[in-house]
């Protein structure tokens, strides 16, 4: 395809994020050099200087990398075994597919309501676990990384699956018959269907990963106050009207997630 | 595949699909609870939650916008993803990882940030009041980044083959497009939509800040709400929103026939 | 002092009986078309409440509300994003958030010839907001902050702050986090009973530290709290004291304890750049009047900031009297809007972890 014709495709694009992304990307920008306190005073560079001084930023950082990393992996390594199962038993499809992406219909609120209840002290996760392990204490799930890591995992899961499901089910049926008739299924899976589903597992796992490290209620609410990563930060800078701070924070956290997005897509593109 | 095999597969499958459901069951069973406030297990049985909720108009105005905002969103997210991932995916462009990236970055930026700074390019250099058109690009920036890497993923995986036999064929570009390409993504690209229209219901940051005055999204009303009391009325709602969607796909599965038509199997 | 009371809705029906009674005697305000009133205010029961009076607002000041939920900071970073051009021409926040809006300059004072009604607001609840050129404020309601516990799982009586600290209850209190009224609240409450003061914190800042093994949940959703104490993973919350009363059935006390308690007086403020000038004090003294102080005290479940005489009925399901007026800790509202942001990062730091 031509570079004109290339360029007229992504004018719509353009269209709609030059004022309703660009616009804000670089108000972001401007306020993050401003002094705290009123909209007058003069550029300082005082808010990067005490994140990148500070310990507890850099930490949450790495935290909030560290979150989105393990998320995304953690969620790819349960999808792909389901998706692959749903894709050889296409009469599930739809059934399984709907509930697992349930979760996305509730309310954030609500769901976290039914984590807080299932996995609190007396609720039904450590019932089974101290009848299946009698004389434990009760597992602190919640105000705990593992509490967040549980409820990120669950919501995230809709995406890489469908996104899998996706990718899958373009391949080409033919070649999989081909595959079937000439290996084991669990090589056929190995060496031609996760390959050729590359690139949707990337998408996903780009996905999972972006929202995650994004994602600011489900670690202020399940993890107690406690697990802070920049996200839940920002927010709370803006809460106390630090809007500069919050502001240099989201520039910060921008800079660290681009180049890994542009890794991934790089993993992406080059399918065989 | 053997038959502890199958088994093995069954079994996981559905302890993923019980771990997806449980808090879902749980809100559930909470919607029916007799108390005044959220415990588990409820103390009774009673349908008075869902009874208030039909008596609340507020509600129900809320969640009509939100869906009208959610589907404007989709929509001009489709218009402006497929042809961008087409663009990437196809043009000679300098830079295209790095236009990948951005065209992913809207979800990149604190969704908070974004909403208030939009609402200050609005209120104080447009000098104009937020309205349901500035509500709906908002959402539709963020559904952008999903459709492109639906449609993306879609299209580096197609088989090319097609197309090339097709344009020797002597089709033209748009036809090309229209009954080749097209029909290969459109299954990623409605997943990808699919997406977006749930992203932008569910959001809260942005419609926080954007919403025009006197008019608020569901989700916003919800979390508002669940901020100053523990009554079931939010599992009551939410819970209505789950049987609606479970509802959606029972229909959805009755009208579209019988599945893809299945690979050989064992 | 421990308070136990009886859920909220068994009294409910006869009260709003009465109350609208009340209400309906009034002459109605005859208005070809109503003047709309851009309002920023919370959401939840306030929003609730709000409808319940809307029929009267408009009956007698020809007023409808066009209202926009947010908490107050959501509000406030509003009022900032907008400049001169702000999207309200009322705002209904809290104490601190009013008073870093009128020091950013976002606010604009009124004085009692322009709400008459405000020379019936309580004393005490109308100082913090004593500004020049009048009042940034035209408190509506307060709420008194103390401590919610379980009385079936603690195994003593608390009475006192102190209480908080004592080894029996490791790791089953929730607090509000950081950077809220509560959250900040807590700070001067601890440094009030170990020796200190809202100018001098160091004792609360030590307090705090010591509080830390005790402290499970740093709760941002107030919800969040109550369902952990209905559920019992935690057996104590430093709350509002109000939301513990329909709890009551799970054994949820009330106490204001002794040493005193934090309070959160809110009200009504106006952008200094809001137009609307006349309905929005038309508004803000409606909200004065003895009818409409009951009925948004029992709706709102917060207490009248008006010398209102509170009937019994009312008060059986509120926890703050007038006479807990006289027990609130000294809080400089103003310094907590300032310092929050200081205080947010060394609690994170030292109290969190």
């Amino acid at each position: 395809m031509t570079r004109r014709a290339g360029l007229l495709l992504l004018a719509p694009a353009l269209l709609l994020l030059l004022p309703v992304f660009l616009v804000p990307l670089v108000i972001i920008a401007e306020t993050s050099i401003r002094g705290a306190g009123s909209l007058d005073s003069g550029w300082t560079l005082a808010a990067y200087r005490q994140i990148l001084s500070s310990r507890y930023f850099l930490t949450a950082l790495v935290r909030t990398f560290g979150l989105g990393l393990s998320i995304a992996t953690l969620n790819t390594v349960l999808a792909t075994p389901l998706a692959w199962w749903l894709i050889r038993n296409p009469r599930w499809k739809l059934p399984v597919t709907a509930l697992v992406a349930a979760p996305l219909l509730v309310n954030v609120v609500a769901r976290l309501e039914g984590w807080q209840l299932l996995l609190s002290d007396s609720g039904p996760v450590n019932a089974v676990l101290s009848a299946l392990l009698p004389g434990g204490q009760p597992v602190l799930f919640l105000g705990s990384t593992l509490g967040v890591a549980i409820a990120l995992l669950h919501i995230m899961l809709p995406y890489v699956v469908l996104a899998l499901l996706a990718a899958m089910q373009a391949i080409d049926p033919t070649v999989l018959d081909a595959a079937d008739t000439l290996a084991r299924p669990g090589r056929v899976f190995w060496t031609v269907a996760l390959p050729l589903s590359l690139p949707g597992l990337a998408s996903g796992f780009l996905l999972a990963f972006t929202l995650a490290s994004a994602s600011f209620v489900i670690p202020a609410v399940i993890g107690g106050g406690r697990f802070n990563t920049f996200p839940t930060l920002i927010y709370q800078d803006m809460l106390a009207l630090n809007t500069p701070r919050a502001a240099a924070l989201a520039m910060c956290l921008l800079a660290a997630l681009l180049p890994l997005a542009w890794a991934v897509r790089r993993t992406r593109n080059a399918a065989p | 595949m053997s038959h502890t095999g199958r088994w093995i597969g069954r079994i996981y499958v559905l302890a993923v699909a019980g771990f997806s459901v449980s808090p879902l069951l749980i809100v559930i069973v909470l919607s029916f609870g007799a108390d005044d406030f959220v415990v588990f297990p409820p103390t009774g049985f009673s349908l008075r939650w869902y009874g208030a909720l039909l008596r609340d108009g507020e509600l129900a105005r809320s969640l009509a916008l939100s869906v009208e905002v959610a589907a404007a969103a989709a929509v001009i997210g489709l218009f402006a993803g497929v042809p961008a991932a087409l663009a990437l995916d196809r043009a000679r462009l300098p830079g295209r990882g790095i236009l990948q990236a951005i065209a992913l970055s809207p979800l990149l930026l604190p969704e908070v940030l974004i909403g208030l700074a939009l609402l200050q390019f609005i209120l104080s250099t447009l000098e104009t009041s937020p309205s349901f058109l500035t509500l709906v690009a908002a959402h539709a920036v963020l559904v952008f980044p999903f459709i492109v890497q639906f449609a993306g993923a879609a299209l580096v995986g197609l088989n090319l083959e097609i197309e090339d036999a097709a344009r020797t064929l002597g089709a033209h570009p748009g036809r090309l497009f229209a009954q080749v390409t097209l029909p290969a993504i459109a299954p990623s690209v409605a997943a990808g939509a699919l997406f977006g229209f749930i992203f932008s219901f569910d959001n809260v940051a942005i419609s926080l800040f954007l919403a025009s005055p006197g008019a608020t999204t569901l989700p916003v009303t919800l979390y508002e709400r669940a901020t100053y009391s523990n009554d079931p009325s939010l599992a009551a709602a939410a819970a209505t929103l789950i049987y609606l969607g479970l509802g959606a796909a029972v229909l959805l599965r009755r009208f579209s026939g019988p599945a893809v038509p299945a690979t050989v199997g064992q | 002092m421990t308070i136990r009371r009886r859920t909220i809705l068994s009294r409910l029906p006869r009260d709003t009986l009465a109350l609208m009674a009340l209400l309906n005697a009034r002459p109605g305000f005859a208005q070809s078309a109503p003047t709309q009133l851009s309002l920023g205010t919370y959401g939840g029961v306030f929003e609730t409440a709000l409808n319940t009076l809307a029929p009267k607002l408009k009956a007698d000041t020809g007023i409808e509300l066009v209202k926009s939920i947010g908490s107050s900071q959501i509000i406030l970073s509003k009022l900032q994003a907008g400049g001169q051009h702000p999207p309200f021409e009322a705002v209904i926040m809290t104490a601190e958030a009013m008073l870093l809006g009128e020091q950013r300059n976002f606010l604009r004072p009124v004085t009692v010839e322009q709400v008459p009604g405000l020379a019936r607001v309580q004393k005490r609840l109308l100082a913090p907001f004593a500004t020049k050129g009048g009042y940034t404020t035209v408190p509506t309601h307060w709420k008194a902050i103390g401590i919610l516990w379980r009385h079936d799982l603690v195994p003593f009586e608390i009475r006192s702050w102190l209480d908080l600290w004592r080894p029996e209850l490791r790791n089953r209190i929730s607090v509000q986090n950081m950077p809220t009224l509560g959250g900040a609240l807590m700070l001067v409450s601890a440094a009030i009973v170990h020796g200190g003061s809202q100018r001098n914190l160091e004792p609360g800042w030590q307090a705090m530290r010591a509080l830390r093994p005790n402290i499970r949940e740093f709760y941002a959703i107030t919800s969040n709290a109550l369902t952990s104490l209905v559920a019992g993973d935690t057996w104590v919350s430093v709350n509002t004291l109000d939301l513990g009363l329909p709890l009551a059935s799970r054994n949820v006390v009330a106490t204001a304890p002794v040493e005193g308690v934090g309070y959160s007086p809110e009200g009504i403020g106006f952008p200094r750049f809001g137009g609307n000038e006349a309905a929005a004090y038309r508004f803000a003294d409606f909200m004065l009047r003895d009818d409409v102080q009951l009925a948004w005290a029992q709706q709102a479940k917060v207490a009248p900031s008006t010398t209102v005489a509170v009937p019994p009925g009312l008060q059986q399901d509120l926890v703050e009297t007038e006479a807990m007026l006289s027990r609130l800790f000294d809080i400089d509202f103003l310094n907590i809007a300032l310092d929050i942001q200081k205080w947010s990062d060394r609690w994170r730091e030292e109290v969190v972890g």
